[in-house]
């Protein structure tokens, strides 16, 4: 038997203090199928074992074993709980002629679901901002409207019986280079945030692998696994099945992915997805809009100014810009990665 | 810090049988704690069978006399049966233990009502409502009296403070019902409220057929135990493991058993969900206190093994011999003599044998009272591995003025006081004039032996296990572990190396750990265990040198450090 996931939710027990309104703690709940009696019974559940372990420490709940499953407790911003539970591996044994069943406790690891959960957030907070803010800003109903939007398409990405440490260390990939075409490159990112001030911050991707990012680590961390595990594979999937959009110009290879398909139609933006950095100085993050465009086997992603919306015709601008230099860029890169690989 | 961890054995094999302290006829039995623990946690089915192990019961030795325990009488109606049992024992508890302040008296008991409603209702609600009326407020009045209010929020505060936050492990007994029984730091009665969070949590997830084992918030370990009706709660932030703390909580409950016995904590659970288990434990705190004080820094818990006292095996024998010769009463099981909290020896009647867990029980009964060093004591006591369902009669006395050595004579039989009385005068006369106790009080002031005797220069500390014997020897602590503190710590990393290698799904042979301050090796084989500490620039290579030769001295010390026949009646 696997590891599956048993329930995830989100809840804040500020949000419905009283009696009989403890519905109103739960801002997201799956498998949504379930009776509201049972997902209070769990809620509440949580909240009593959060009390008692304050009755001990100040340190936050970090999890619970019971026999048969392991519920991992985050507290993403002050109140705000985020919890999962996975099931424990188990098999049937005999001894003495009797069958039981042996759970695999040492199966799960606390680490590495810790830090499964911890993505989950971080990916939440990357195209949401804090949930502290959308209700701010917006309220609670927002704040429900988006959870049930981003988690209810993320969840299905988890693959947890293949969790492992690799997600406890949440690395990147780098592309080695020479220096040569690793200086051409940084002279092609220079160029383009010269020539479009409004592009603020930049990566650059061959295949997998990092080249450049002009991000802060934290927020490239969550990119990268953004566009590894979800963008990347589902446009390469895309494209197997025959190309979704056509370049403007056979003489370059170059389209956007996150960004409009076809360069033609003007009354498609395409879908360019508003993101939240983390900015240092201060502890509001930094609302931007991700592009990503893509040339052969290269991809730049672009993070531009979110305080306007884009027009259809910057967006074709940077196509026009982009296209012949990251085509050729991506042809020596591959020349490059060839010879390397002999 | 680097761990390496390999599964070949070193160059050297040594043969099953031929280790030092191989014991062929061993009078303990060798059974393995932790395995116990793992296949305790994996059956759900527990039948009250599994406490008895196949070494005998006391029915069988005492053909169908009654003990109290099997009297079918005492199993009467609703009302009075508890109180009936419940008459006896206090009588004999009283006899034999000391008895503290407050005594019972039968209308303050009746009127606990207070704190009777409050966790009867606890026990009784509905989870969904129980639980959110104590995760919102717990000085919210629950419709009772003000009184009663009053008394949770001095709780509350209770709870809180810094003081009562501050101890490194807490250990909690309650009944099912939620009714507190025991709590290592602070006063049982004011802490109520937290006792029957602790048994809402146990009751929800068990509606969920499932079973609590552990809640972790950053370095805390809130660890829970279910057994037979009682509900046994670690709280603690040492290094230990979740089974360590498990093992711990089972050795707390066979304490209780101890005290009790199964089929009587079984029977008054059944006749009354509610009883307040503290009437039949008045006396027994010390037991508690003692034994969990002693598990913080012994490490015969976590072995499952008995220290012997270092002694010439001709010693031995003759001591064996006197107490063989001098003790043939009929239905006397075991005699023992042990002194400093380490057995002298085991004399046994053929068919039956001792489990380390009993004779941890014993010792830590003998270190717990006083009140045996003033007088020949008769006392009931139950070995929960020997036979859980009823009691064998101890008869104890120290063989000296200064109290060292103490001889314990149990037996089946209820009325022979003073036929074992007579025995132990002459086992006594025997001891003074074979100059026997002189040897003991000898060894016992040497206060064992040290690490240096070896020879090793690098070797700093070691913990030597015989598995086929159940009998493990360590030398005393020295420089740099002559302070508290870092034998504190020492042991911890006695417990991390243990941990390590018997974990249940990767357990290793051999773990070399290096550390900041010294290096481990620890080395599990067939027939024993062996734990040793090392200065922290030794290489893997060099410890397992020393090792080895560490194990030819102690196979040359081994008649003086373990008892390797079995003497019998």
């Amino acid at each position: 038997m696997d590891i599956n996931l048993l329930n995830f939710f989100v809840f804040n027990s500020n949000f419905g203090p009283r009696e009989g309104e403890e519905h109103k703690r739960i801002l997201f709940y799956h498998p949504s199928a379930i009776d509201i009696d049972t997902k209070i019974k769990q809620v509440g559940l949580c909240e009593a074992i959060i009390k008692f372990s304050q009755t001990f420490t100040d340190e936050p709940c970090s999890n619970v074993h019971t026999q048969k499953t392991r519920q991992l407790f985050l507290q993403v911003e002050p109140e705000y709980w985020m919890i999962m539970t996975v099931s424990v591996p188990y098999s049937q044994r005999s001894k003495d002629g009797q069958s039981f069943i042996e759970y695999h406790e040492d199966d799960v690891q606390d680490s590495v679901y810790d830090a499964v959960l911890h993505q989950a957030y971080d990916m939440f907070k990357f195209f949401n901002g804090t949930m502290e803010k959308i209700v701010a800003e917006s309220g609670i109903e927002e704040l429900l409207r988006r959870l049930e939007h981003f988690f209810s398409k993320y969840l299905i990405t988890l693959k947890l019986s293949q969790s492992s440490i690799m997600d406890v260390i949440n690395g990147i990939h780098f592309l080695p280079l020479d220096k040569n075409t690793y200086l051409r490159i940084q002279c092609f990112i220079n160029l383009l945030e010269a020539q479009f001030p409004r592009v603020k911050y930049t990566a650059f991707l061959f295949n997998d692998q990092l080249v450049w990012s002009g991000l802060e680590q934290e927020d490239m961390r969550v990119l990268y696994a953004y566009l590894t595990t979800g963008l990347f594979p589902s446009y390469n999937e895309s494209e197997l099945q025959g190309p979704q959009s056509k370049s403007a110009n056979t003489a370059h290879h170059g389209k956007f992915i996150l960004g409009p398909p076809n360069l033609k139609d003007e009354t498609n933006v395409g879908k360019i997805p508003r993101i939240y950095l983390i900015r240092r100085a201060s502890a509001e993050s930094e609302e931007c809009l991700l592009a990503v465009y893509r040339a052969l086997n290269a991809s730049v992603c672009l993070i531009m100014d979110g305080h306007t919306s884009l027009s259809f015709d910057y967006l074709r601008k940077l196509d026009r810009f982009l296209g012949p230099q990251l085509s050729s860029l991506a042809t020596d890169i591959g020349d490059q990665y060839g010879k390397r690989s002999n | 810090m680097a761990a390496e961890i390999s599964n070949d054995s070193p160059s050297d094999e040594i043969l099953q049988g031929s280790e030092p302290g191989a014991s062929r006829n061993s009078m303990l039995l060798a059974t393995d704690s932790y395995d116990d623990l793992a296949s305790y946690l994996s059956d759900t089915n527990l039948s009250s069978d599994r406490d008895r192990l196949s070494s005998g019961s006391i029915s069988e030795i005492t053909h169908p006399t009654e003990t109290e325990s099997f009297d079918p009488k005492s199993v009467i109606s609703e009302e009075v049966g508890p109180e009936v049992v419940e008459n006896e024992i206090n009588e004999q508890l009283e006899n034999s233990l000391d008895v503290s302040a407050s005594p019972v008296d039968e209308p303050a008991a009746l009127a606990t009502s207070d704190s009777d409603t409050v966790t009867e209702r606890i026990g009784l609600d509905t989870p969904t409502s129980q639980l959110s009326e104590l995760s919102t407020d717990h000085s919210q009045p629950e419709a009772c009296t003000g009184n009663n209010s009053d008394e949770q929020e001095e709780e509350v505060e209770y709870v809180h403070s810094q003081e009562w936050r501050q101890h490194r492990k807490h250990v909690f007994i309650l009944s099912q019902s939620g009714k507190p029984i025991y709590s290592r730091h602070g006063d049982e009665d004011r802490l109520v409220t937290l006792m029957g969070v602790m048994q809402a949590l146990v009751s929800v997830i068990g509606d969920g057929q499932d079973l609590l084992r552990c809640i972790t918030a950053g370095s805390h370990k809130m660890v829970f135990l279910i057994r037979e009706n009682l509900v046994l709660v670690a709280a603690a932030r040492s290094i230990e493991s979740m089974p360590q703390l498990l093992l711990q909580l089972t050795y707390v409950y066979n304490q209780v058993l101890s005290v009790l016995t199964l089929s009587q904590l079984s029977r008054i659970f059944k006749q009354r969900r509610n009883y307040d288990l503290r009437r039949l434990l008045t006396g027994a705190e010390k037991f508690f206190d003692n034994l969990l004080n002693t598990m913080d820094r012994d490490p015969c818990f976590f072995l499952g093994a008995v220290r012997c006292l270092p002694l010439e095996s001709s010693m031995r024998d003759t001591i064996a011999q006197s107490i063989a010769q001098n003790a043939k009463v009929k239905d006397l099981v075991f005699a023992i003599l042990i002194a400093d909290n380490q057995l002298i020896t085991l004399v046994r009647m053929k068919k039956y044998f001792l489990h380390p867990l009993d004779l941890h029980l014993i010792f830590n009964l003998v270190s717990a009272s006083e009140s045996f060093k003033a007088a020949e004591s008769w006392t009931p006591i139950c070995l929960p591995k020997f036979d859980s369902g009823g009691y064998l009669h101890a008869h104890i006395s120290y063989m000296d003025e200064e109290c060292r050595s103490c001889l314990l004579l149990l037996t089946v039989d209820r009325d022979v006081f003073f036929t074992l009385s007579e025995c132990k005068e002459k086992i006594r006369e025997r001891l003074v004039k074979y100059k026997c106790l002189a040897a003991i009080a000898e060894s016992v002031d040497q206060n064992g032996y040290k690490t240096s005797q070896v020879g090793i220069p690098e070797l700093r500390h070691f913990l030597y296990k015989s598995r086929s014997a159940a009998q493990f020897s360590c030398p005393e602590y020295e420089a740099p572990y002559h302070t508290a503190d870092q034998r504190d710590r020492l042991f911890g990393l006695y417990q991390f190396l243990h941990h390590r290698i018997h974990s249940s799904s990767r357990p290793l042979k051999i773990l070399f750990h290096v550390g900041s301050h010294e290096t481990l090796l620890g080395w599990v084989t067939s027939g024993f265990e062996l734990y040793a500490v090392f200065g922290p620039l030794v290489t893997k290579s060099a410890a397992i040198n020393s090792v080895n030769k560490l194990l030819k001295w102690i196979k040359k010390e081994e008649d003086r450090f373990f008892i390797l026949n079995s003497p019998t009646f």
